[in-house]
């Protein structure tokens, strides 16, 4: 069963053809397959064909997670080496694939990272990264920043 | 599906908050409304707890109290976002100097939120002391009579005991 072949197809309509245990470590794939077995391709709509060969490429790599302490420090070591190729941009893609097609370990590694990447930014950095609008009031952000004077470093925080 | 947007965007922000280190996560309270109510709701805290558990920055300020409505006058020392000392001197047979923390991110059962613990060394005009945070830990800074101690709260201990003492006494007036 396991040497079945599965073809997946990009939303830009990109194909690309892996085994199915590789497949199935996209949960979406596993429950489309539970639902009825001989589908033998599967077109994924909200993920592009760049975007899921890199999805791909995580799914072959972990697909026997094997338990040795050895082979984990062996993936680790992969895993740290495979987010380096990324920029933040093509990350938050991957974050978005990962959670559609529901790849809980890709999705806790590239939150790590990601996590990793911001976790020095000012709240200005992190409204320009993920596109979110800042919808306080001059005097409601003073008051939060004042609340949380703390978090923030000395040179970006008003002396009392 | 502009709803839509804003869903996804919400959930894989909060997988990507809730791994920061907690320093972060109080600064990005500023970054908008929904993040700030997104990072105090107690989904987010269980989520943060769950993945934090073996840590020991998690639960650095997590105390318990059954009488808090005993205290009412305060003043605050916002030291690590959660910690508050009080001038207790209404009973004066009571040493006079509590120390009380709550912790935002502390499992939610009731009994564990909020402890008052006693300082070390009780209320004297003497003492001078300040208490801060070191690597997750609470401590704390006692000089009485040029006489330097420095405890460390643990947190594990029973009530009597949560005070370790760190260093011999260091004597001032030598230094």
């Amino acid at each position: 069963m396991s040497s079945n072949k599965i073809v997946l197809t990009s939303s830009d309509g990109e194909s690309f053809e892996v085994e199915e245990v590789v497949a199935r470590k996209l949960q979406i794939v596993g429950h489309m397959l539970e639902d009825d077995c001989v589908i033998n391709e599967i077109p994924l709509q909200n993920v592009t064909g760049d975007i899921l060969s890199m999805v791909i490429e995580y799914c072959k790599t972990h697909v026997d997670e094997e338990e040795s302490e050895e082979a984990q420090t062996k993936l680790k070591t992969w895993d740290e080496e495979f987010m380096k190729k990324f920029d933040i941009k093509t990350l938050l893609q991957i974050i978005l694939a990962a959670n559609y097609l529901n790849v809980k370990g890709l999705l806790d590694l590239v939150s790590q990272t990601i996590a990793d990447t911001i976790k020095d930014y000012t709240p200005e950095q992190i409204r320009e990264v993920f596109g979110v609008e800042n919808d306080y009031t001059e005097e409601e952000e003073a008051e939060v920043r004042k609340e949380n004077a703390w978090a923030f470093d000395e040179a970006d925080t008003p002396k009392p | 599906m502009e709803i839509e947007r804003t869903t996804i965007l919400e959930s894989m922000l909060v997988e990507i908050i809730v791994r920061l280190p907690m320093k972060s996560i109080v600064r990005f309270k500023s970054v908008c409304k929904t993040l700030k109510s997104v990072i105090e709701s107690r989904y987010f805290r269980i989520f943060f707890v769950s993945l934090n558990r073996n840590s020991s920055s998690s639960r650095s300020l997590i105390f318990a109290t059954k009488n808090l409505h005993s205290i009412t006058e305060h003043r605050s020392h916002d030291l690590d976002g959660r910690l508050y000392l009080w001038q207790h001197d209404s009973y004066s047979n009571e040493p006079g100097f509590l120390i009380i923390a709550h912790n935002f991110y502390a499992p939610e059962t009731d009994d564990y939120q909020c402890r008052v613990i006693l300082l070390p060394v009780p209320y004297n005009l003497n003492v001078k002391r300040c208490l801060t945070t070191s690597r997750g830990d609470v401590i704390c800074i006692d000089v009485l009579h040029q006489r330097l101690k420095i405890w460390r709260l643990n947190i594990n201990s029973l009530e009597d005991e949560c005070w370790q003492l760190l260093t011999s006494e260091v004597n001032m007036a030598s230094v």
